[in-house]
């Protein structure tokens, strides 16, 4: 038993230790070939200078980074919030799916790069282009895992719960929605990372806040350093987001055999 | 007669349209089950024997005819019977009680009796101790289990079973048999059994109900006459060796079965059909 948790514990260090020592080992990488190389600041800064330029803007890239995980968060709910019934009517109505499956395929082929400056124009310099950038690029891999899960509902539990006498509302509840849940969650993985990408090109068309709109700015003065920082501070920012999700799916479906697997894989 | 009978069948035909022309699964099938009686339908695979339970259930329409449940026209599918699939259907991400208890749920139960009752269930299984676990900790045999007392803890006074123990090992299958006959006895259920296991049908029937190859017909009916509770050492009774015998015979009359005689110097299982499949009966 002792030697099992210790075995375990070392791997679970490894898991941890591998992708530190490969950041580090590059970090240390970028530092010494900058400064060997006299590489210039404003066209490639070396490690230390950013991350000391991020402690002296600390206060500026914070109110930034908060704007845009603002815009990342509501857009990314409001994902949810759209993806989640259009994947139930498309499951569930057949009309519903020939609709709307050619539309959100258009949604989706469409660059969002294009219209996002016809949003700006509509909308006005306010955050709803941002966050309506972000719905939609995020949206799709929503409604399509969504929809995978709601449709692989084995026929025999869909008559099983038809002989308890379910109605429309206990089905879903009790029934469809949580066996598409490890579907869905699939599916929030891939759209949290979009979410970040949609809020950035939603501030880049046109806004005067959020890390997007400092990248812009950091470029247009070659502040390489800021515009480092900004990449760091928001990758950082995806990376939680991601993990927040990650959690969240182990709290709510510790029983799915996806789950289950590492478990048994010790990962 | 059919005053008594908790289901009647009367006339029920069953054709799928496919791609091919209509595929018909079911012919003309007109049967009784009284109230409390354990009836087995067996037949080859494919012969609409599943088909005729997803019917009497209301989980699929007939083509033709009518199934009455207490006498109340089948429409829809029924909610005062409990259902018992090949697989067990189990919810995984529910607890062993919590899959039993979803029927009180859904039928708003009163749920601290309701799980009083569930946990009774899992004793009468042998199922004890278990309430909490994911049905992935349990073996195939006792997730059958489970279904079982999903299918009682509304007592429902009809249970529709579709092979319930087709999926599991040989001697799996046999305790949970005679474990079944034992919450049978206990429960007083009227019983509509399907499967296509000879042995298990004359062990655990009140009647036997013999099908023939698609489209399936009444072929046969059979009523097993011997005291319960009925033991695996009846196998080697010849009381117990003629009712197998009765219906292998069905079997073989029908080409599905090929005894060794008949294949011997013949040009193999399509040859030894012995009587050719039964036309459809003229049309009333």
């Amino acid at each position: 038993m002792k030697k099992g948790d210790a075995e375990n514990w070392i791997s679970r260090m490894g898991n941890i230790a591998w992708p530190l020592a490969f950041i580090l080992g590059a970090a240390v990488l970028w530092e010494i070939l900058v400064r060997a190389l006299h590489i210039p600041k404003w066209l490639l800064p070396a490690l230390s200078v950013v991350l000391l330029r991020i402690g002296s803007d600390a206060a500026f890239l914070g109110t930034h980074a908060a704007y845009t995980l603002y815009v990342i968060l509501s857009g990314f709910l409001l994902a949810i919030a759209v993806g989640v019934p259009i994947a139930l009517l498309i499951s569930s109505w057949r009309v519903a799916e020939k609709a709307l499956y050619p539309l959100l395929v258009f949604s989706q082929t469409v660059p969002k790069i294009a219209i996002a400056p016809l949003f700006a124009i509509w909308l006005g310099m306010t955050s709803l282009p941002h966050i309506l950038i972000t719905l939609l690029i995020s949206f799709f891999p929503i409604v399509i895992d969504t929809v995978a899960g709601l449709k692989s509902v084995p026929l025999e539990m869909i008559q099983l719960s038809q002989s308890m006498g379910t109605n429309r509302w206990q089905m879903f509840r009790k029934v469809r929605l949580p066996f598409a849940l490890p579907f869905l969650f699939a599916g929030l993985k891939v759209a949290i990372t979009l979410a970040v990408v949609g809020a950035i090109v939603g501030e880049w068309v046109g806004s005067e806040k959020g890390l997007g709109y400092v990248l812009l700015l950091a470029n247009g003065q070659l502040d390489t350093a800021l515009a480092f920082s900004a990449i760091i501070v928001l990758t950082l920012m995806g990376m939680g987001l991601f993990f927040g999700v990650w959690i969240l799916e182990k709290l709510l479906i510790s029983w799915h055999v996806s789950e289950r697997l590492k478990e048994i894989e010790g990962i | 007669m059919s005053g008594e009978n908790l289901i009647d069948i009367r006339g029920v035909t069953k054709t799928y349209p496919s791609k091919r022309g209509a595929v018909e699964a079911l012919g003309r099938v007109d049967m009784g089950v009284s109230r409390g009686e354990f009836v087995s339908i067996v037949g080859p695979s494919g012969c609409g024997k599943s088909t005729l339970l997803k019917i009497v259930a209301g989980l699929l329409s007939q083509s033709t005819g009518e199934v009455l449940i207490g006498g109340g026209k089948v429409d829809r599918p029924q909610s005062n019977i409990g259902i018992v699939f090949q697989s067990p259907v189990l919810m995984e991400w529910r607890t062993v009680i919590k899959n039993i208890l979803i029927q009180a749920e859904v039928r708003r139960m009163e749920m601290e009796g309701a799980a009083n009752q569930a946990r009774s269930l899992l004793r009468l299984v042998g199922l004890e101790g278990f309430e909490n676990h994911r049905p992935y900790e349990l073996s195939g045999g006792m997730q059958q289990r489970v279904a079982i007392c999903r299918a009682l803890i509304h007592d429902p006074p009809l249970l529709l079973m579709d092979e319930p123990f087709g999926a599991l090992d040989n001697l799996t299958r046999e305790q949970l048999t005679l474990d079944f006959q034992h919450i049978w006895m206990e429960t007083k259920k009227t019983v509509f059994f399907v499967t296509h296991n000879i042995l298990e049908a004359v062990f655990l029937s009140d009647r036997v109900v013999g099908m023939t190859p698609r489209p399936g017909r009444i072929d046969l009916i059979e009523t097993i006459d011997i005291p319960r509770p009925r033991n695996w050492d009846l196998l080697g009774s010849e009381r117990f060796g003629h009712y197998v015998e009765v219906l292998r015979n069905m079997f073989r009359s029908q080409g599905v079965l090929c005894d060794a005689r008949n294949l011997s110097g013949l040009g193999g299982p399509s040859e030894c059909r012995t009587t050719p499949p039964p036309s459809p009966p003229p049309k009333v």
